[in-house]
């Protein structure tokens, strides 16, 4: 019995450290116009026009909830004085997302560039000890161009594997 | 009573039919909406301008909200051309509300009022003083709720001829975010300018 549940545990931290490994290689499905390019070990995609999305990870520490973290990064860029143009969920199934956060949460804020208005896209779900980072941003005509296949691009987030 | 059934029932049919076809819906139709703009200046100029040439005018236009008529055979083509003037329509909302019933009230109530002062004024000719002081104290109080009626029913009419459209215009801002510390580390990697260097270095 006591055999058993120490293979258990051994097996248990294995998986977990595992999933903490593979979470680095968080990425999407390409949605079609768009490039794939990898650069510090990161899922990065271009379109045409320089419309650049990134999917990265970062460590849940301090441990917290999906509603808190997004809660924080909201009113972070906001009183940053980034403007808000839009909020909402997406559904991340392929993620091993926590029951208590089994979705994601994003948010379009638009901030100048230059003479160019920008659109930044912000998306964040939990996988497992890590959270999920999505950016994505371009020129407001052109992001707006590619937004709806972000947006669906969101649900296909998934751990690439080492 | 048998031969008379097949009649009875096409009279019934025919009336039923016709009640379908005939029934007329005066609908006073609106929208509101809520767009995300560079320029709510422009964006307003652009939104009057096509109001204008579809048959419409603009009510109220200042620096975060626009008011217009328009006709509302145009209503359909509204959605594209929100879209086409700003980054984002953030809420887009139809409403229609038939005004038939209260058109048929109002009217009512001007047909009987017109009545009564009809009445009034044929006893008008042949009353005597108190009695003619009487009549036009009433016919004062008349004639007021007709002109009431009057313009509800051009307020009425005048809702179904032309849509109401009320566009709120969020500027998108021209304030360069400022870099604020977080307590949280990944928090302090966010934000669009250290995005744009960092992908478009092609490092981090």
């Amino acid at each position: 019995m006591r055999l058993r549940a120490a293979a258990l545990a051994v097996a248990a931290v294995i998986a977990a450290f595992s999933v903490s490994c593979t979470t680095v290689g968080t990425r999407l499905t390409t949605p079609s116009g768009f490039a794939e390019f990898q650069a510090a070990g990161e899922y990065r995609i271009i379109s045409p026009e320089g419309v650049v999305l990134r999917v990265r990870t970062a460590e849940n520490e301090p441990v917290q909830t999906l509603d808190f973290w997004a809660a924080t990064l909201k009113r972070q860029l906001s009183q940053s004085g980034y403007a808000l143009l839009a909020e909402g969920t997406f559904d991340p199934t392929k993620l091993p997302t926590p029951s208590t956060s089994p979705h994601g949460d994003y948010f379009e804020w638009s901030a100048p560039v230059g003479a160019e208005d920008y659109t930044y896209l912000t998306a964040i779900a939990l996988a497992v000890d890590r959270i999920v980072i999505v950016e994505a941003a371009g020129p407001i005509e052109y992001y707006k161009l590619h937004a709806e296949q972000i947006h669906k691009a969101l649900d296909t987030l998934t751990i690439a594997g080492p | 009573m048998r031969r008379l059934m097949p009649f009875l029932m096409t009279v019934f049919f025919l009336s039923f039919v016709s009640v379908g076809l005939f029934a007329q819906q005066d609908l006073a139709q609106s929208v509101s909406a809520q767009i995300a703009v560079a320029s709510p200046e422009q964006a307003a100029m652009s939104i009057s301008t096509w109001a204008e040439q579809h048959g419409g005018y603009f009510v109220v236009r200042t620096l975060d909200r626009i008011s217009f008529r328009v006709s509302p055979g145009s209503l359909p083509a509204l959605r594209a051309e929100l879209d086409s003037v700003s980054f984002q329509v953030l809420t887009f909302s139809p409403a229609a509300r038939d005004v038939s019933n209260e058109l048929s009230t109002v009217e009512a109530g001007i047909t009987s009022r017109n009545d009564a002062v009809g009445r009034i004024m044929k006893f008008l000719a042949t009353s005597d003083v108190p009695a003619t002081l009487a009549f036009e104290k009433e016919l004062n109080g008349l004639v007021s709720e007709i002109e009431r009626l009057e313009g509800r029913k051009r307020f009425l009419l005048d809702s179904v001829a032309l849509a109401r459209v009320d566009v709120g215009l969020s500027s998108t801002q021209r304030k360069v975010p400022a870099v604020l510390p977080s307590s949280f580390d990944w928090i302090n990697t966010l934000g669009l300018y250290r995005f744009l260097n960092e992908t478009r270095q092609g490092g981090r």
